[in-house]
């Protein structure tokens, strides 16, 4: 997945030094693009500036480079961003954590949720489809 | 159970200070929890506990061995040995294929291993003392040692690390003393048996 700066728009492939060091034009943070014809303007449309303008990144970009991540370009994804990085949420957004502990990435490939499922949560299983499965009571007896 | 058996099991408590406890092993994927199982058995039963393979989940249920006696510390232990499936964040089927394992077989084996997870945090409920088995040849500070770890922590059940492979050349056992200075590490050799005694020693002071 590619990185972009926010700045000159230079793009970086995933291990690049650069995203630990900063972009050579001197800005430090960097645009995480899942969806490669994203544009920079685009993003910067979509709301994501004023993530980038309100002061958290650019602190935390002082003594790191950071890597935003947009996902889809509307005012949601931003916010959902923004509350993410710790950047002032709207008033009524809320930070969205994954339902599932369980996901099903194919058949035969899983992903586990350790923290999660040792911490007694109930079993919510993600399924290849985006289709949710609650086991309920999800602890059984052993012995 | 009967008033008899009652009354012999409580002879045998107060006067062989017999001590009976539920001692779960608990790890990643291939940390030699089930070698280390089976030394402990063959030790003490004269036979193994479960089925040694390169290939990883090969465990893929608890599988117990009951009044396991140990002599250890100048005490008489009686335990219930539980070999859990090695603990993961993922479980790729591809990783077996290249075992030859045929990928509906390889896909079935991952299945069974993410179930094998979740039974052996289940389990946990039951667990009274903890034997958390790292491979010294590896870093020690991974997402599952770290989850593990904090988990039992939390759960209050006593745990004692096991830094195995000792016989590897390059195994690194101080590094487990390093990342984790406030657990009692035993370093051993699940394999040739190496330090196995200390571990017995380590398990009979653990129950208190």
């Amino acid at each position: 997945m590619p990185h972009k700066c926010v700045s000159c728009s230079k793009v970086y492939p995933n291990s690049s030094p650069e995203l630990l060091k900063g972009c050579t034009c001197g800005s430090r943070i960097f645009l995480y693009l899942r969806n490669d014809d994203v544009s920079i303007k685009e993003a910067m449309d979509s709301g994501l500036s004023a993530v980038i303008e309100s002061g958290k990144v650019k602190e935390l970009a002082r003594t790191q480079p950071v890597s935003v991540e947009l996902v889809s370009p509307d005012d949601a994804e931003a916010q959902r961003m923004g509350e993410y990085l710790g950047v002032q949420p709207a008033a009524n957004s809320r930070k969205e954590q994954p339902a599932e502990n369980i996901t099903v990435i194919d058949r035969g490939e899983y992903e586990l949720d350790i923290s999660s499922l040792m911490a007694g949560d109930p079993l919510v299983v993600r399924s290849q489809n985006g289709i949710y499965y609650l086991k309920i009571p999800s602890v059984r007896k052993t012995g | 159970m009967s008033i008899l058996s009652k009354f012999v099991n409580w002879l045998s408590a107060v006067f062989l200070r017999k001590h009976k406890f539920s001692l779960g092993l608990y790890g990643q994927v291939n940390a030699g929890k089930t070698s280390l199982a089976n030394r402990i058995s063959l030790d003490w039963l004269g036979e193994e506990v479960g089925k040694v393979s390169e290939i990883p989940h090969e465990t893929r249920s608890v599988t117990k061995k009951e009044h396991v006696i140990v002599k250890a510390g100048g005490r008489t232990l009686e335990m219930n040995l539980l070999d859990m499936p090695g603990i993961a964040t993922k479980i790729d089927y591809k990783d077996f294929l290249r075992y030859g394992i045929r990928k509906d077989a390889a896909q079935a084996r991952a299945k069974e291993a993410t179930k094998g997870i979740i039974e052996a945090i289940k389990w946990l409920e039951k667990v009274d003392v903890a034997l958390v088995v790292m491979d010294s040849t590896q870093d020690p500070l991974t997402q599952v040692n770290i989850t593990v770890l904090g988990n039992l922590e939390a759960r209050k059940i006593p745990v004692i690390l096991v830094a195995n492979k000792i016989d590897d050349k390059s195994a690194k056992p101080e590094r487990v003393r390093d990342a984790f200075p406030q657990y009692a590490v035993v370093e051993v050799s699940a394999l040739t048996g190496e330090h196995i005694e200390k571990l017995y020693e380590a398990i009979a002071k653990s129950v208190g």
